[in-house]
């Protein structure tokens, strides 16, 4: 079936022309499937849809969450205790909270965006320790034993040797690799972060305006990592930056202190700061090397303008062809994401459609109405004028997302 | 191609450092295994404190990465556009003037592709996030999924406006300077063509004389992109939102 819309944005976005026939010389066979499968398909490629084929299920995160919210919120050690559980349900309440407040209820929420997973040893989340692994494993060991209350079946052990295994493995795997991370990443902000980060929204604004836009928000009991909080550059950050440091007299003469003073930015910390100037040297010292070491090889170069291969075409040819897939690309990218948007949207549209009318919100029920061009609904909704308000509104909602979404 | 082994190939085809920065999809999917298959209570709940706890871990992951390589793109795209300027304005005599300007569109060309491999990065992991969620919640009959996609939504790592604001201006920059110069092009080679030549040379690096070291991975990202879910709900659904969402504003 030929998705007609995807192809007029590409017809009108990309300058380029795809002709595929009779100008292809002989390609080797990989490719073949791939030409086959581009001329079935029309002159550009489909448009991606390896979303998640998420459509089919659409939970509702209100009503009848009941019993089954605490395990999420538990703490590791508190497992075995079914009174902690009461400690750690925000759930219910949490759930109907809107998105932009929502932040801070995720961190409470599911204890692990905040840096303070008081029960359980500095964590698997924000840092990655040796400890959290024996932790871990001396409690996945200690769990067989202290299921005494339960009984420890035969079946149990076995479960839990798997589990073990599975910890031993999957654990140590996670540690290494972030421990490796955290090696390199020393001294950046990444250590101790965090929690719990804000919208995009007010991140958006913010940016516009150049005010530096710190990426976490100050949780109780890491005072610190306050500190080390994700900044976010934007690029009217940076300009002052640069600005700060060109007054300092350059990028080796500027110190952070100097320019974390000349900047007076709210937010920004001298860690930031530090990190950022390192980064920004490098940038500059890089160019400056290859700019010697190039300019010869390229003069060399210079006697063959043109690489004979196949088809007879040089560099710039070459790195205006990548250019082009790489704009494709984005562009794809670009479409997939504000579908992968607009699907939540819809989703969240039916849930609120659904629940206006008391129609207990399921697998099922989602599933029915989410089929086809949702004219299909195999429920009984009877057409009332709440009905049409809200999928109206939601209408209105993708379009306008729409619009925005892809400018 | 399922989602695993679409994952697993922009691994291993992405930059060294960019390896391991991708979401653990087979370890999430093994613990998802270990939940539905263990029926005691203890013993599941403390499967699912663990996967929500290894979740949380993996968007934090993203979050890093993404903001540091998106500070290190406002820097590199700043020093770029100087550049520009410099090689614009500047006309030194040939040869050393054109050694700059190959030297600066090469640098464009690398940074606006770096770019969008990030933009792919953030893609793919909000996917397997939400594929992973979705198991989730078939196997345990859980409720976690759409709340967690929603704060995924706002995580920096999904929130690409910025990078993709930067995108369009490194367009924007390159279309001016590749077009100073009136170049003499042999066959036309389209960009299917230039797929077909990477794949066949592996290093074109040696034939162009300076790598392009990840247009291995852009056409990876490409390719892998183009695949057809026909018969799908989700391609159902997919033609359903596009066609009320009024497309005709594109143009």
């Amino acid at each position: 079936m030929e998705r007609l819309s995807t192809n007029r944005i590409y017809s009108s976005g990309v300058p380029v022309t795809v002709s595929l026939d009779e100008s292809f010389p002989r390609i080797p066979n990989a490719q073949n499937a791939l030409m086959e499968r581009e001329s079935r398909s029309g002159p550009l490629p489909n448009l991606q849809v390896n979303i998640a084929p998420i459509c089919g299920q659409f939970h509702s995160s209100t009503g009848s969450v009941g019993p089954l919210c605490s395990p999420l919120a538990v703490r590791f050690s508190s497992v075995l205790n079914p009174e902690q559980y009461s400690n750690a349900n925000p759930y219910n309440s949490q759930a109907q909270s809107t998105t932009s407040s929502s932040t801070l209820n995720y961190g409470s929420q599911y204890g692990g965006f905040e840096p303070s997973l008081s029960d359980f040893p500095r964590d698997v989340g924000p840092t990655w320790c040796p400890d959290p692994v024996d932790g871990m494993l001396g409690y996945s060991g200690d769990v067989p034993g202290g299921n005494n209350s339960i009984g420890v079946s035969e079946d149990l052990s076995k479960q839990s040797e798997w589990w073990t295994d599975f910890m031993n493995d999957d654990w140590k795997d996670i540690v290494d690799n972030s421990m490796s991370n955290e090696n390199q990443q020393a001294g950046q902000s990444v250590q101790s972060s965090i929690s719990v980060h804000q919208s995009a929204t007010p991140q958006a604004v913010a940016s516009q305006s150049g005010e530096p836009l710190a990426v976490a928000a100050p949780s109780p009991s890491a005072a610190s990592n306050t500190a080390k909080a994700r900044m976010r550059w934007t690029p009217e950050l940076h300009e002052r930056f640069v600005d700060a440091v060109n007054q300092l007299g350059g990028s080796e003469k500027a110190t952070p202190k100097g320019v974390l003073k000349l900047m007076k930015a709210d937010n920004l910390t001298i860690y930031h700061v530090k990190s950022h100037l390192q980064k920004y040297r490098t940038a500059r010292y890089r160019p400056e090397l290859s700019e010697g070491s190039s300019e010869k090889k390229v003069s060399s170069k210079e006697e063959i303008p043109s690489i004979d291969l196949k088809g007879n075409f040089d560099i710039t040819e070459a790195l205006r062809l990548q250019l082009e897939l790489q704009k494709r690309l984005h562009e794809q990218l670009e479409i997939q994401r504000s579908l992968q948007l607009r699907i939540e949207e819809q989703g969240k549209c039916l849930q609120m459609m659904l629940e206006q009318h008391s129609i207990p919100v399921t697998d099922k029920v989602l599933d029915a109405s989410t089929s086809a061009e949702g004219s299909k609904l195999s429920l009984d909704v009877p057409e009332s004028s709440t009905v049409k308000e809200v999928s109206e509104n939601c209408q209105n909602g993708l379009t306008k997302q729409t619009e925005s979404g892809d400018s | 191609m399922k989602f695993g082994k679409r994952l697993k190939k922009q691994v291993e085809e992405s930059l060294p450092e960019w390896r391991d920065k991708f979401l653990a999809y087979k370890r999430l999917k093994r613990l998802v295994r270990l939940i539905s298959g263990g029926n005691l209570s203890p013993r599941r709940a403390t499967a699912e404190a663990a996967f929500v706890r290894v979740l949380d871990g993996e968007v934090e992951r993203f979050n890093a990465f993404f903001l540091e390589q998106e500070e290190e793109f406002v820097i590199r795209q700043r020093e770029l556009q100087e550049m520009v300027k410099k090689v614009a304005a500047g006309e030194e005599a040939w040869p050393s003037g054109a050694a700059e300007m190959r030297r600066v569109r090469k640098e464009i060309v690398d940074l606006h592709g770096e770019m969008v491999l990030l933009l792919n990065y953030s893609a793919i992991n909000y996917t397997g996030l939400a594929k992973i969620l979705k198991k989730y919640d078939k196997r345990t009959g859980r409720l976690l999924r759409l709340p967690f996609i929603e704060k995924a939504l706002q995580q920096p790592f999904f929130a690409t406006e910025l990078i993709s604001r930067l995108v369009h201006e490194c367009e924007a920059t390159m279309e001016a300077i590749f077009d100073t110069e009136r170049e003499h092009t042999g066959t036309r080679m389209t960009p299917w063509m230039w797929i077909g030549f990477q794949n066949d040379a592996r290093d074109a690096a040696s034939i162009l004389g300076f790598p392009l070291h990840f247009n291995q991975q852009i056409s990876m990202a490409y390719l892998s992109s183009d695949h057809v879910t026909t018969g799908s709900r989700l391609g159902e659904v997919a033609e359903g939102v596009s066609d009320k969402a009024d497309w005709n504003h594109e143009e």
